[in-house]
């Protein structure tokens, strides 16, 4: 019986499954970590096609390189890390002069968070791309410090630095944005 | 207070980090798989092909330059392409062309691909009602010519970068979707009623990587009903 389609393998049996290449593994493993590995694609390089791309590429270097990841349960924690690294290469030295029509067109009033999302997508977006990346790596990822350090190369003092300025950044942006300290920029970007 | 926050910001990341949707589809990967390999198969036979011609026509270039330089023109250079420069309006609007119509582009940001980019242009002055407005590019040097397909027009107020709007500028603004099928000097032109008002000069790669080439998500079709009630867009050309 084939594995396609499921979305509960163990990690042991899929990093098996990976190394006798069955074409079906990469199936499911777009199935169990493809979301969260756009999530941090997205969040870094701030770009739908190139985070889908990250992903790709995240699952085809899992795909070749399985080999060298020797503990089937830190699986996840190797494609993200992977995953990182492949959006950090990919980031662009410009940003395309596209307007976003998403987010020139869309309600933030349908958005349920207190924060508005075109305020905060902006705080993001100044950012510096390895700020994003911990991040990423951290708020979405919930990976522990000690591990983004590893993967990214740094100190785990520059990782949780990092993450305590990124996050004063946002905050000041958020409360600088007049959408968002006047009425917390409920529907008012009209 | 901070605590709270915090909170509602790392719960307000998340979101904005799962707003795109999943649409890679396994058969796109083992697609990519099956490409791969042939290309590496490929790659291989090419190799030692390659370097035999090499060695050719290191050869037949010593031989061959001496005889261009006598030629009228010294050689086969092709023209260097002479883009447009650019207009900044406000702090981040930008657009190359004139008199009469004026292109949302920036230099070096568009890439050759199968898929079509969205180009705000804007005519100034604008179509009168019951006026065909158009777009189109011809790649210099060739007869190639795609005609753009008019999307919708737009109302400027709703262009924002980041918070920002877009300046208040003159004219009739509308959205047109343009392919660039291959690399090169192009000239991007928009007619009014058939009249040309418009044009400038861009130049074309294949970008930096192949995800640079556009598609679909990265150029998503506006959710903007058309508002068309003046000017109609072309007939096929």
């Amino acid at each position: 019986m084939g594995i396609r389609g499921r979305t509960d393998l163990a990690n042991e049996s899929l990093v098996a499954e990976l190394r006798q290449r069955h074409a079906d593994a990469l199936d499911v493993l777009l199935r169990q970590h493809g979301a969260e590995i756009q999530a941090v694609a997205y969040l870094i390089l701030r770009n739908e096609h190139d985070a889908e791309e990250t992903l790709a590429d995240t699952l085809l270097t899992a795909w070749r390189k399985i080999d060298t990841l020797r503990d089937p349960d830190r699986l996840r924690p190797w494609l993200l890390t992977t995953a990182t690294r492949i959006a950090l290469r990919r980031r662009r030295p410009f940003r395309p002069h596209v307007v976003s029509l998403d987010a020139a067109t869309e309600m933030p009033s349908a958005d349920p968070s207190p924060i508005d999302r075109l305020a905060l997508q902006e705080a993001i977006n100044l950012l510096p791309t390895r700020m994003r990346a911990v991040l990423a790596l951290h708020d979405v990822a919930d990976l522990p410090t000690s591990e983004i350090a590893v993967a990214l190369g740094r100190s785990e003092n520059t990782i949780k630095s990092q993450l305590r300025e990124a996050r004063a950044r946002l905050r000041q942006t958020l409360l600088d944005d007049p959408m968002v300290s006047n009425d917390r920029g409920r529907g008012s970007r009209t | 207070m901070s605590d709270e926050f915090d909170v509602i910001l790392r719960q307000a990341i998340r979101q904005e980090a799962y707003r795109a949707p999943v649409l890679l589809e396994p058969g796109d990967l083992e697609a990519r798989l099956t490409a791969d390999a042939r290309r590496q198969r490929k790659r291989r036979s090419w190799a030692a092909l390659g370097a035999a011609v090499l060695g050719v026509a290191a050869v037949a270039g010593i031989m061959i330059r001496p005889l261009q330089s006598l030629a009228p023109g010294g050689g086969t250079t092709p023209a260097p392409c002479v883009i447009s420069m650019p207009t900044k309006h406000g702090s981040w609007w930008i657009e190359i062309g004139g008199p009469g119509a004026f292109f949302n582009v920036e230099p070096g940001t568009l890439y050759a691909g199968p898929n079509p980019w969205l180009i705000i242009t804007r005519y100034d002055p604008d179509a009168e009602n019951g006026q065909e407005v158009a777009l189109w590019v011809e790649r210099i040097g060739s007869a190639e010519r795609i005609a753009g397909t008019l999307n919708s027009r737009m109302d400027p107020s709703n262009i924002y970068r980041f918070s920002e709007r877009a300046p208040a500028l003159p004219g009739g603004w509308y959205l047109f979707e343009q392919r660039f099928p291959s690399a090169g000097c192009w000239r991007i032109s928009a007619a009014i009623g058939g009249r040309l008002v418009g044009s400038a000069v861009i130049d074309i790669t294949y970008g930096p990587l192949p995800s640079a080439h556009p598609n679909a998500s990265f150029a998503p079709t506006p959710r903007i009903a058309p508002t068309l009630e003046g000017p109609t867009a072309p007939s096929a050309s």
